[in-house]
Formats: structure tokens, sequence, C-alpha cells
């Protein structure tokens, strides 16, 4: 369970920027309660800074084109007139 | 029609802009690759138009969204829908990554790195096996590209992908570019690098390119300050080229590459450039490689040069 625990707050410091801004600030008490161990903590709060911002904003990116609806129905739509065209 | 597996063979990506050019030059291409999440809301009608596209020319089919490498069971309603596709698809191979992508009801919304511990090592052979058992095949696994050095991880990347590739059974989608990335981003020296990957086990190859970008200010910790983003809509770089060349000339199964274009696109005539570039590259070394075969007079194995 816990390895899933760091998993999910792994995947919220990447999603989530204002609990990222209140790991960075203090590390200690914002994974206080998320039911990871103290190695887990200790791991957590060594983190790769630099990495884990950038790697943020570039998921930030592709999740604002990935969920764009509009986006999609458009790419299925000019596949449908490339086949047809064909 | 040329048959996968049997001979080196290079292709596209498949991507909507370039549809017209790729059809338009399909005698240029040996294969293309297309990104099955696309498809996921398709009709069996939408669907059975991949596979016109199919009969013209050998079609991967390349999977970005399951989130295998993961303590977490991946989704059973993506599985499915997946399972559904290839169904009607039945592609003779299909590749997914060794990344995890959500968790706790969070999409991360890319592929990213897990912790590399024993934990997501068992949780992906895990999934592997429900996939298998959904689906009736498991998909080449591949390496992803990371900005951020997973926290909490005991193993390297290459021990973890070769851990999970031999006991899963698989075979591996080397993706050279991250590979590349991931060595220059982490302090490795990317031929020395890409020489402990199982390179025996590689059947699938993708190229592309990326560019630097700069650290935060009051966060840098490597030297240059900048790391190297695997972007796609840059071209391979030289660097690349000759990790493949290192690859063909030390593995003797045939290898089928990508170039993975996804925006920012060139000329479609520079990307065919790029397929043949990557051809000659293969050609190059595989020539190198019959030279040393003939010089000891055996059969070649998986060699380290």
């Amino acid at each position: 369970m816990s390895a899933q625990s760091f998993e999910e707050v792994l995947a919220r410091l990447y999603t989530d920027p204002s609990f990222r801004k209140s790991f960075l600030d203090n590390p200690t008490n914002t994974l206080t309660k998320c039911g990871l161990t103290d190695s887990e903590r200790d791991d957590l709060a060594s983190i790769d800074k630099s990495g884990l911002l950038l790697a943020s904003r570039s998921f930030y990116a592709k999740r604002k084109k990935k969920f764009s609806k509009f986006g999609w129905l458009w790419r299925n739509f000019r596949f449908f007139l490339q086949l047809v065209g064909r | 029609m040329w048959q996968l597996g049997k001979r080196d063979a290079i292709g596209l990506g498949w991507r909507i802009d370039l549809g017209p050019s790729i059809l338009s030059n399909i005698d240029k291409i040996d294969v293309l690759e297309v990104i099955i999440d696309d498809y996921f809301n398709s009709s069996r009608v939408e669907l059975r138009s991949l596979n016109t596209l199919a009969r013209q020319i050998p079609v991967l089919y390349h999977g970005v969204g399951l989130g295998l490498a993961s303590s977490l069971r991946v989704d059973q309603r993506r599985l499915e829908k997946l399972a559904r596709i290839l169904d009607v698809l039945s592609p003779e191979i299909w590749s997914e990554h060794l990344a995890f992508v959500r968790a706790g009801n969070r999409e991360i919304g890319h592929l990213a790195a897990p912790p590399r511990t024993n934990c997501t090592l068992d949780g992906a052979l895990e999934n592997l096996f429900i996939v298998k058992k959904t689906i009736g095949s498991c998909p080449v696994l591949e390496n992803i590209a990371t900005l951020i050095d997973p926290p909490g991880s005991k193993m390297s990347e290459p021990q973890w992908v070769t851990q999970i590739v031999n006991e899963g059974g698989g075979t591996l989608l080397l993706d050279l570019h991250n590979l590349y990335a991931n060595a220059l981003n982490f302090g490795f020296e990317p031929i020395s690098y890409l020489k402990s990957f199982p390179l025996d086990r590689v059947n699938l190859v993708h190229l592309s390119g990326g560019k630097w970008i700069k650290e935060p200010a009051g966060f840098e910790s490597r030297p240059k300050g900048e790391l190297l983003l695997d972007d796609h809509i840059h071209d391979v770089p030289e660097e690349v080229y000759d990790l493949l060349n290192v690859l063909g000339k030390s593995v003797p199964q045939p290898l089928t590459v990508i170039i993975e274009r996804d925006g920012e696109y060139p000329a479609f005539q520079l990307l065919l450039a790029q397929v043949q570039r990557t051809r000659n590259v293969l050609m190059e070394a595989r020539k190198h490689q019959e030279q040393q075969v003939q010089k000891i007079g055996g059969s070649l194995e998986c060699t380290i040069i």
C-alpha cells in the first residue's frame, strides 16, 4: 500500500501546483499526512527539485494539449477527410 | 509486402498532419506506427479504415496511456478499450511504455518515470500478466525519457528495464533519443549507457529529437544549468544516429526503426531524407557486422563492441 501512496504523492507533486509549492516550501509538514514511511518521506525530501519543476511544466503542457476535446475531434475529422479523399 | 521482423525496416510515425505526404510517398517508407490511443473512441468502421491503411503498408500500433510500470493495477476500462481495438486491428506487433501515467485518480497527462524499485518491477510484471490475459499478447516495451531522477529508486534504469523485459518474457522498443537524453541529463556516457541495456531483446527502435531547456532559477543542479527535453519537434541529432550505428553493429536481429515527429513539421522531403539517412546508417552498420563475421568465420550473436 505504501508503494502506491508514494506514487500517488509523486503524481500529486507533478499535477497539483499548490501541493508542489507547499512541498518545496516545507517538505516535512506537507508529507506528514500522506501515509508514507519515514524512508519514503526522506526519499521525497531529497527529490531532484529542478527535475520536478521541469517535469511538472512538461506534464502540464501535455495535459493541456491532450485533454482538449476540440483537438481530438479535429484530428479525427481530418483523418476521415484524408481517407475519403484517397 | 514487407514483412516485419524479417529484415531491417525504416518508417515514420503516422500523424494526421503528415498523412497526405506519407500516402503520396508510401514507396519510400517501409512501415508506419500509429498511436493507438488516438482511436480509443473510434467506431468499428473507423477502425477498419486503419486496416485499409495496413493493407498498403505494415502498421505497428503504439500505446501511450496504459501506465504499465506502476505498483498500481492497470486501469481495467482502458485495457478493455484497448483489447477491443486490437481485436479489430489484429496487429503483428504493438508496443507500450514502461511508465506510470496516473495514480490516485490523477492523470499526469504524460509518461512519468516511476521509482525504480522492486515494487514497481513486480507491479509492471503483474500488469503485463493482466494485459496478456485480457488482450492475448504482450506489448513490446519502451524505455522513456525523464527530466527527473525518480525519487526512491533503488536500481539504475538499465537494470530495472532489463529485469522487466527478461522476467516478463517480452522484447524491447529502444527509444534512442530517450536513452540519449537520460544519459546526458543524469551524467552517463551515451554509448556506454546504450550498452548497459539488454540489446539482444531489442526489435523496435525509435528516433526523435529534442532541445535543451534551462533549469529554473535558484534550482540549478547540472553543470551547464540545462536538461535535454525529448520533445519530438526537432530533427534527430547526429549523436542519436551514432547510437543507432552502434546498435546495428552489436545485434544480429532485424530492427524496425521509426522516426517520431509530433509537430513543427519540416518539408516532407526533409523527413524522407531522415528516413534515408537512418537506412544508410543501419546498412553501414550491418555491412561492418558482416565483415566482422567473415573475419572470424562464425555466426554473430549479440556482441557488445
